[in-house]
């Protein structure tokens, strides 16, 4: 299959025969050029980059282009300050995605028209699978449900735990919010106006330990959020 | 302003020089700041280009005249359009030159810091990139594979999660 882009082929440009045989070669671009291309590419595409070279491999997985690439497609991590990498982060949040999302982000990286967000989620509490629970003692209550969902999936994916077991994953990963008296003192640091306790139930307690271990570190706006693992029937 | 008129000698990395209206030459943002650093008489002789060369700087001028009626581009870097299908007929026409060209014009746009320009061309290559595999991208640009076979099957894995639902496929 002829992979001649038809882009300098078609067109001998009388203006160029005229130039210094020297001309740049994708090469001689420096890489904050070459980011600037990259940065209005795919996920998909992106990836294929990543084959190219030692060089393109390395500058097509620069978090700058995945943190924006997050920031289009899954909203929720905006706030997030997460110690992984962007890149690892995307693609976490990608496969935390039901398949039917992750179909339309594939589909609009032909015309790399922004995805809409999904419709949300009704968040109700489950009776069953009370195997582990993993508490956030304390989130901002103003957080939006999706938010919490995007954090904890941005935080918590835990590749080795949960993504390998992401079938379970996606049937138990309940969220819900209670809300809690404000205190004084946190809600006049943040300026909200109370606090939530979030539970997140896994059919499995390795997995609420594993994500426990992980999201121990989970701040917002600053301030560490905390999270204990509770109903751990081991 | 009064400038409307007049010229602003540019020289280029191989001597030659061009005579710009100084409203054209405005577009870049590297040139206004110069223009306003400078006193009139210190302009006489033009301002050299070290990194431009005559052929390249005919097409930035050129670029430049078709669009010195654009409204300057969003300064906010959020604000800016990840799109690639919307470059207009004439500038995909200005783009179909030899990728040498397409390359030179980058580094030129960027050294003149012509943000319009830039994107432009940037989109252009993005273009050229999108829907090729590794190897297609590689011979499109004249890249060489500097992968061992170890390496190259670790990008293929790294990127499984990407390409197993594609719909496009290898």
């Amino acid at each position: 299959m002829a992979a001649t882009p038809s882009l300098q082929t078609t067109t001998p440009d009388a203006c160029t025969s005229s130039l210094a045989p020297a001309g740049a070669h994708a090469d001689d671009l420096p890489p904050e050029l070459l980011l600037i291309i990259f940065g209005f590419l795919d996920p998909v595409t992106l990836n294929r980059v990543a084959g190219v070279s030692r060089s393109w491999r390395q500058w097509a997985r620069d978090p700058v282009l995945w943190k924006t690439l997050s920031a289009r497609h899954f909203p929720a991590t905006r706030g997030s300050r997460p110690s992984t990498d962007w890149y690892k982060l995307y693609r976490g949040m990608f496969l935390a995605q039901v398949p039917r999302k992750r179909a339309a982000i594939l589909r609009a990286t032909d015309s790399t028209v922004d995805v809409p967000p999904l419709p949300r989620a009704r968040p109700r509490p489950s009776t069953r699978g009370r195997l582990a629970t993993l508490v956030f003692p304390r989130l901002p209550f103003a957080v939006d449900l999706d938010e919490i969902r995007g954090l904890a999936s941005a935080h918590g994916f835990v590749l080795q735990a949960i993504i390998r077991r992401r079938r379970a994953w996606r049937g138990t990963d309940r969220v819900w919010s209670h809300p809690r008296p404000a205190r004084s003192a946190t809600s006049s640091a943040t300026g909200l106006d109370a606090w939530a306790e979030v539970f997140i139930r896994f059919h499995r307690p390795v997995d609420a330990l594993a994500a426990a271990a992980h999201l121990a570190d989970l701040t917002f706006n600053g301030i560490r959020v905390g999270v204990a693992c509770r109903d751990m029937h081991l | 302003m009064s400038g409307d008129h007049d010229m602003v000698k540019l020289i280029s990395s191989d001597g030659h020089t061009i005579e710009v209206p100084e409203d054209i030459v405005r577009k870049s943002q590297t040139l206004q700041n110069t223009l306003d650093d400078l006193a009139k008489d210190q302009l006489e002789n033009g301002i050299p280009l070290a990194n431009v060369t005559h052929a390249i700087l005919t097409k930035v001028v050129e670029w430049c005249t078709h669009h010195k009626d654009d409204p300057p581009p969003p300064e906010d870097d959020d604000a800016r359009t990840r799109r690639t299908d919307d470059i207009t007929p004439w500038d995909a026409d200005f783009c179909k030159v030899e990728q040498t060209v397409l390359f030179e014009l980058i580094l030129a746009a960027n050294y003149l810091d012509i943000k319009g320009l830039l994107d432009l061309c940037c989109k252009t290559v993005a273009n050229m990139i999108k829907g090729k595999s590794p190897e297609q991208i590689r011979q499109t640009f004249n890249i060489k594979n500097d992968f061992t076979p170890e390496e190259e099957e670790q990008v293929r894995k790294e990127n499984e999660w990407c390409e197993e639902a594609g719909s496009t496929g290898k």
